[in-house]
């Protein structure tokens, strides 16, 4: 029997493996800016020991100015080392760890239902079911930082249930929670709630009196503490703030706007009625539980999925549409069950939007991402259910329902395959700003010929991904890296290194340069120009033409 | 509770919806609206033995902003049968948006959101079969506005909603019980607060508002 669970697991590692890994450096097609900063920071800090901007090994990297939390750049670090500055080395560790996610989510089902008789068939459903699930797999593939950090808060939550026991995994799950807050913004919310709620539930075996047990707790919590102080200024400086203050509920304008028009319509705009039913705390409190309960709408979750075009399938919801019953039987057996380990399950699925929640762009799923692990565990114990029915009743009508609703489920997951690897990149073909390894590829062996190139700023960043793709050599590019002012949003860009300039393109006016290459979109340049090469997306709509003078 | 205090606290909740009604609507919604309010206490205190979820259910169900006013519903009209059947369950739905034409207010108030949770899960814990009937209630509920295009209200949504928020509330004066008096008392004084201050915004939403 044993030796049957290990190969189940296997056969299961080994569908999450193919999943993850086959063509990942292809699928999604294209390679988008944040990628391209995480793979060229790494080749420069390999290079020189120092980031795009001269910082030596950064716990943070500058990068757009949205000062990147550093940890996955350290990860892609020994890969650009193996593999060399391309795709695969960026995307690869988040594909391996979310390989590994899938095995822990096996441990960790095993570990929070471990009293009960069906824990390991329930804990291979669900390490299954996050093999193939969509929302998983979606930021399995790419670089992400958000993958890395449901990994780390996944290991360090089944090292918490581990240390219960042997109290030497605390040191294990400091680890993994630490790891979690320098890989990502939303850990740093999300990892306090679960430590509050995973204290809480075992409060009994977590504060015992016993030294051997309280000195591994202790020297843990110490550690975790000194390894946390460096975060502390990267979290209050300004620098830090930069990108929350760009993206929270308060840089909206709309409910302060709101507010002004409802008191417009009261007789009296100042009276006592019109402030006291509308005022900043009522909007933004309404406007904050909106967001956070909309990451709860089964549309988000079952149908349409996130708005983003680069976190999203077409018609594709987060989770397969067939999961909407497992998920919905699960949450029902789940609570009616009696065992007080079902509610990490269920307060982990309710912490899990609160970093998401307190920006403005509601639902997301990649801010949201740890949201998954729930989800999952959930639909897996709807899946055991429907089959101990079956097994129960061996009638006909069962029989024949259960394989009908299998084979709806495989027809939902050659949908999804479908959808994410035919569908996908015709689409959204902008998303992961396609033609720029072409681009490139075409302007390298060229570019001597030419005093200057200039390109459009039409697609997000196009300086970092001629970096990348140039293998630009990080010593000559250090000295000339200039970022601009930021935007709204939290956002600068690089305008010129080297002979390359990316700005708007204004034909009238660069028609008049001599001897250079102008890189525009396909309104940018006109017709009769001398255009010497065009770029198309995979839907055959141009992406770049390139104009000689 | 004794019969009689029982009797006096429904005979207040239904003079209140009439009155309500009465204000916003005309003599028959009223009365039919009354007699619902009276059906969802005979049905409550029918099904779950307890006549304090039943006050709560019917008083939740008398002012809740839905009810007060029966507005329109306008739920996504342009999207798919299965989007449009999912979208009733969508918890801003209920709580934030609404999506008629009293602005600024949900079908229910906000701050009852965490006792539905708790009701659900109370609902989930009941024994008997026939309790969980509330839950098939709940689910076909929307049907009838999703197959004609919402022509027809969901009412058949409120009725469910309304019981598993009782649920909730009635387990949360449970716990108060066993708590210290001045505890108890704070809560109380809260929850009246939050209710009274909610219920007068949707009157806002409802007077001032709606106008425009």
């Amino acid at each position: 029997m044993k030796k049957f669970q290990v190969f189940l697991i296997l056969l299961i590692l080994i569908l999450a493996a193919f999943l993850r890994l086959w063509k990942v450096s292809e699928y999604p097609t294209g390679f988008n800016a944040d990628e391209a900063a995480i793979g060229y920071n790494a080749y420069s800090l390999l290079k020189t020991g120092q980031d795009e901007y001269g910082a030596s090994w950064p716990l943070v990297f500058k990068s757009f100015g949205d000062y990147k939390p550093g940890l996955y750049f350290y990860l892609v670090l020994p890969f650009v080392k193996i593999f060399g500055l391309n795709e695969l080395a960026v995307r690869l560790p988040s594909a391996i760890l979310g390989i590994l996610t899938v095995l822990l989510v096996y441990f960790l089902v095993k570990e929070i239902f471990r009293d009960l008789p069906f824990a390991i068939s329930y804990s291979l459903f669900a390490s299954f079911l996050l093999a193939i699930s969509p929302w998983h797999l979606h930021f399995s593939r790419g670089g992400w930082e958000t993958n890395t950090a449901t990994f780390f808060i996944t290991a360090g939550t089944f090292f918490f249930l581990k240390a219960l026991k042997n109290p030497k995994f605390y040191l294990l799950f400091a680890i993994c929670y630490l790891l979690s807050l320098y890989t990502y913004h939303s850990a740093r919310i999300i990892v306090p709630f679960l430590l509050l709620i995973l204290c809480l539930i075992n409060r009994r075996k977590v504060f015992r009196r016993q030294f051997d047990y309280s000195k591994w707790l202790l020297v843990s919590f110490i550690l975790a503490f000194i390894l946390a102080l460096p975060l502390l200024p990267m979290m209050f400086s300004e620098e830090g703030q930069a990108r929350f203050s760009g993206l929270s509920i308060f840089a909206d304008q709309g409910p302060f706007w709101a507010t002004n028009e409802a008191r417009g319509e009261h007789q009296n705009p100042n009276g006592i009625t019109a402030v006291v039913f509308h005022n900043k705390v009522i909007s933004y409190g309404r406007s904050w539980l909106k967001g956070y309960l909309s990451h709860f709408d089964l549309r988000f979750l079952f149908i349409t999925g996130d708005s983003i075009e680069r976190n999203k399938v077409p018609e594709m919801g987060l989770l397969y549409f067939f999961e909407i019953f497992t998920v919905a039987i699960g949450s029902y057996f789940l609570l009616k069950m009696k065992n007080k380990n079902k509610w990490l399950v269920f307060f982990w699925l309710s912490i899990s939007p609160l970093a998401s929640s307190l920006t403005f762009q509601t639902p997301h799923a990649l801010r949201a991402h740890n949201m998954v692990i729930p989800l999952t565990i959930i639909s897996a114990f709807g899946v055991y259910k429907i089959l101990q029915w079956t097994k129960e009743n061996m009638s006909s009508i069962f029989v024949i329902g259960l394989l009908g609703y299998c084979f709806i489920g495989l027809l939902n997951l050659c949908y999804y395959l479908r959808q994410y690897y035919v569908e996908y990149p015709k689409r959204y073909p902008l998303a992961w700003e396609h033609g720029f390894k072409e681009l490139v590829e075409l302007v390298e062996p060229i570019q001597d010929k030419y005093d200057q190139i200039i390109i459009t700023d039409r697609y997000d960043q196009p300086y970092i991904l001629f970096l990348f793709y140039l293998k630009y050599p990080p010593e000559k590019y250090q000295p000339q890296a200039k970022l601009t002012m930021r935007d709204r949003f939290g956002f600068g860009t690089v305008r010129s290194f080297d002979k390359f300039e990316f700005r708007k393109i204004d034909w009238e006016e660069d028609k008049k340069t001599r001897n250079a290459l102008i890189i525009g979109t396909d309104e940018e340049i006109p017709d009769d120009a001398n255009i010497i090469k065009t770029i198309y997306f995979q839907n055959n709509q141009p992406v770049f033409q390139i104009a000689e003078r | 509770m004794s019969k009689k205090y029982r009797f006096i606290i429904l005979f207040v909740i239904l003079i209140l919806t009439f009155g309500f009604r009465f204000c916003s609507l005309s003599f028959f919604p009223a009365f039919s609206g009354t007699l619902i309010v009276f059906f969802v206490y005979l049905l409550s205190e029918k099904l779950f033995k307890n006549s304090r979820v039943a006050l709560i259910a019917s008083f939740l169900l008398a002012t809740s902003p839905w009810f007060i006013f029966s507005p329109e519903e306008k739920i996504g009209l342009d999207s798919g049968i299965i989007s449009r059947y999912l979208a009733y369950f969508s918890p801003v739905y209920f709580f934030i948006e609404g999506n008629f034409n009293i602005r600024y207010s949900g079908l229910f108030y906000e701050f009852l959101l965490p006792f539905f949770f708790l009701g659900i899960y109370m609902l989930i814990k009941k024994r008997r079969l026939v309790q969980q009937i509330i839950f098939f209630w709940l689910f076909l509920g929307p049907i009838p506005a999703v197959l004609t295009f919402n022509k027809v209200g969901i009412f058949n949504m409120i009725v469910p909603m309304v019981i598993i928020i009782g649920l909730g509330i009635d387990k949360f004066l449970i716990w108060l019980n066993s708590k210290p008096r001045f505890i108890a008392a704070i809560c109380c004084l809260l929850f009246a607060i939050c209710y009274l201050y909610s219920f007068a915004r949707c009157l806002d939403s409802y007077y001032v508002h709606s106008a425009y």
